[in-house]
Formats: C-alpha cells, sequence, structure tokens
C-alpha cells in the first residue's frame, strides 16, 4: 500500500496499463479529497506533535467476484485517479488468480524505482557533505 | 468488523443536502408527507428514506442506538459510510434507528435531554413497515394552520408516551417516521389526538 501511495501517477498509470484487461469494478466509496492531520514524535520516540495538515485522496472500491473482494486507496495529494489505481491495485493483490501478476508488473518495478530514487537522492546528499572540525587550541 | 458491500450516496454532497433540505422540511410541517428523491441502494432491512436519513444526518461525532433486529450488514453499512459510534445505553443516542414501529422501544428510554440543554435529546428514526389502514389521527401545534390528519399505526400507548413528551416541552425527543422513500416528521411541539 505504501508503494502504491508514494508511486507517481504516471509511473502507476503507466505499470497498471500493463495488466489490461483489467477486471469489472465498482465504487463503495468514490473517489473523496479531504485533510488529515500528519503527527510525528521529536526524535522519533518522544512527545506526539502535530507536525501539519496535508491533502489527502482515498477511494474504496469491489471488485465484481466471488467471493466479494474490497480495495482501499489513499494516496496523498488531490488526484481522484490515482487513488482509485491504488485501490484497484489492493484488490487485485488480494485476488489469487491476480495477485502474482500484479506483484511482478506493478509493486516490485515500482519499489525498485522508489528505491533507486532514494539512493540517486542519498549519493547527490553525500557529495555535498561538510565536515566541521575544531581545532584544540594549544595553551 | 466486515465491510459493507453496499454503496452510499452517488453524488455525495448533493444527495446529502437534499435530503437534509427534506428532513427540515418534515420538521417544519408536522406530518405532512415528505418525499426523498435520491438513488441509493440501502442494506437489506433500511428503507431507502430512512438509509438517506442516516447518511446525512450521521457523523464521527454523533452516537447511535441501533435496535437489535437490524442486521449485521446495517451496522457495518453505518459505520462505513458515516463513521458513528455506536451505544447499546439509548440514554447515551443522539439517534436512535427503529425498524419496526411495532418493536419500538418506549419513547421514556431515551434522552430527552436537560434543561440547559435541550437540544442533545434522541433524535429518533422510526421505520412503518405496515400499509393496513388505521383510524386517522389529528395533529395540531406550530407549523400546522387548524390540524393535519395522517394515517399511520400508532397505537394508544404510543400516543399516551407522546403525550407525556409534547407536554415536557422544551425537553422531550423528535421524531421522524420513514416508509419505503417517503418521510413523516413529529416535532415534540406536536400535539395528537384522535
Amino acid at each position: 500500500m505504501a508503494t502504491l501511495a508514494k508511486a507517481s501517477l504516471e509511473q502507476l498509470q503507466e505499470k497498471m496499463a500493463g495488466l489490461e484487461p483489467l477486471p469489472q469494478y465498482s465504487f463503495l466509496r468514490p473517489p473523496e479529497i479531504g485533510l488529515t492531520q500528519v503527527r510525528g514524535r521529536a526524535g522519533g520516540t518522544g512527545q506526539i506533535f502535530n507536525l501539519g495538515e496535508m491533502t489527502l485522496t482515498r477511494c474504496v472500491l469491489k471488485l465484481h467476484s466471488q467471493p466479494m473482494i474490497t480495495g482501499f486507496g489513499y494516496v496523498a495529494g488531490r488526484e481522484h485517479f490515482h487513488a482509485e489505481l491504488a485501490a484497484l491495485a489492493d484488490a487485485l493483490m488480494q485476488h489469487n488468480d491476480w495477485c502474482e501478476r500484479v506483484k511482478k508488473i506493478v509493486i516490485e518495478p515500482l519499489q525498485a524505482e522508489a528505491i533507486r530514487q532514494q539512493q540517486t537522492q542519498q549519493s547527490q546528499t553525500a557529495s555535498t557533505q561538510v565536515n566541521f572540525f575544531t581545532l584544540a587550541r594549544g595553551e | 468488523m466486515k465491510i459493507t458491500q453496499f454503496p452510499g450516496f452517488r453524488v455525495g454532497v448533493h444527495d446529502a443536502q437534499i435530503t437534509f433540505r427534506t428532513l427540515l422540511n418534515a420538521l417544519s410541517y408536522p406530518g405532512m408527507t415528505q418525499e426523498i428523491c435520491v438513488q441509493l441502494t440501502p442494506p437489506p432491512g433500511l428503507t431507502l428514506a430512512c438509509a438517506a436519513a442516516c447518511l446525512s444526518l450521521l457523523d464521527l461525532d454523533t452516537t447511535v442506538w441501533l435496535s437489535s433486529e437490524f442486521e449485521p450488514d446495517v451496522k457495518a453499512w453505518l459505520k462505513f459510510h458515516t463513521g458513528c459510534h455506536f451505544t447499546t445505553h439509548p440514554q447515551a443516542a443522539s439517534f436512535a434507528i427503529i425498524q419496526k414501529l411495532s418493536n419500538r422501544p418506549s419513547l421514556g428510554d431515551f434522552n430527552w435531554g436537560t434543561a440547559e440543554k435541550p437540544e442533545l435529546s434522541t433524535t429518533l428514526l422510526i421505520q412503518i413497515e405496515s400499509l393496513a389502514p388505521c383510524e386517522p389521527i389529528r395533529l395540531n401545534g406550530p407549523g400546522i394552520s387548524e390540524e393535519q390528519v395522517i394515517k399511520l399505526p400508532l397505537d394508544s400507548s404510543f400516543r399516551e408516551e407522546w403525550n407525556k413528551n409534547h407536554q415536557s416541552y422544551p425537553l422531550g425527543i423528535d421524531v421522524f417516521l420513514f416508509r419505503e422513500n417517503t418521510i413523516i416528521g413529529l416535532p415534540r411541539t406536536t400535539n395528537l389526538s384522535l
């Protein structure tokens, strides 16, 4: 779910196109935009504080299959279609016939892409690293 | 809890606004039949009008008392689409949903509000199942010029409890009666007589 939420819409659209033809589905909760409070902990373990609000789009759909499968999509931003695709991928991941294909065609490439981007960013950050030294004054 | 398989309003904002307006009209003109004009597939056990009213009135801050005859599907549907909380204590409920008028708890079981906050009383959403002809009941009070006659299966015990409710104004509960896609409002200010 995190992979689907963090991927960009273009990437997700491109990967989902590889799954065609997609099964029939209908909305339980059509894509809707809302606000959520993002909370953090100081230093990762300290007191909870409110970092700020962010826009979020969510969507729930069901596949026309037996037994019924529901997929949930929660993504950052205001893109209805992104939430819809994320929910569809989530639903397909729970479907026995689709699970492997979705993993191979959508999830793994997106994960690899995310890791690659993270590494690029880390190496860019690392190259600008500055070290500070304090010289002890001999007195 | 299991996830519902029934969708909510098709156009969330507009359908909720239309329904809310209809509910306001129902309380403004007690006894007058109002029609709900939205498309909805409610879970079995809920009528269309009652389901639409639930989607419009309930949210994360409301506490709901649900009569025990409802299927678990109804509870799951309400939870999913409105996020409301459920209670088993009628006194703690801001809304009570009653599946059948014939099988209702006493009106006195619910919260009638306090002198400082009469608006915190429970609002009852009651479904009427029977279409059998029944004796006409005359209504009068604010919102009714002269009198309004309704033909609903409100038996003598209901009328007795209602009179107590009416007399304890400004305290008391308000009731919405639902049949298929129609609503009739009975605010606490309305007087019932045969």
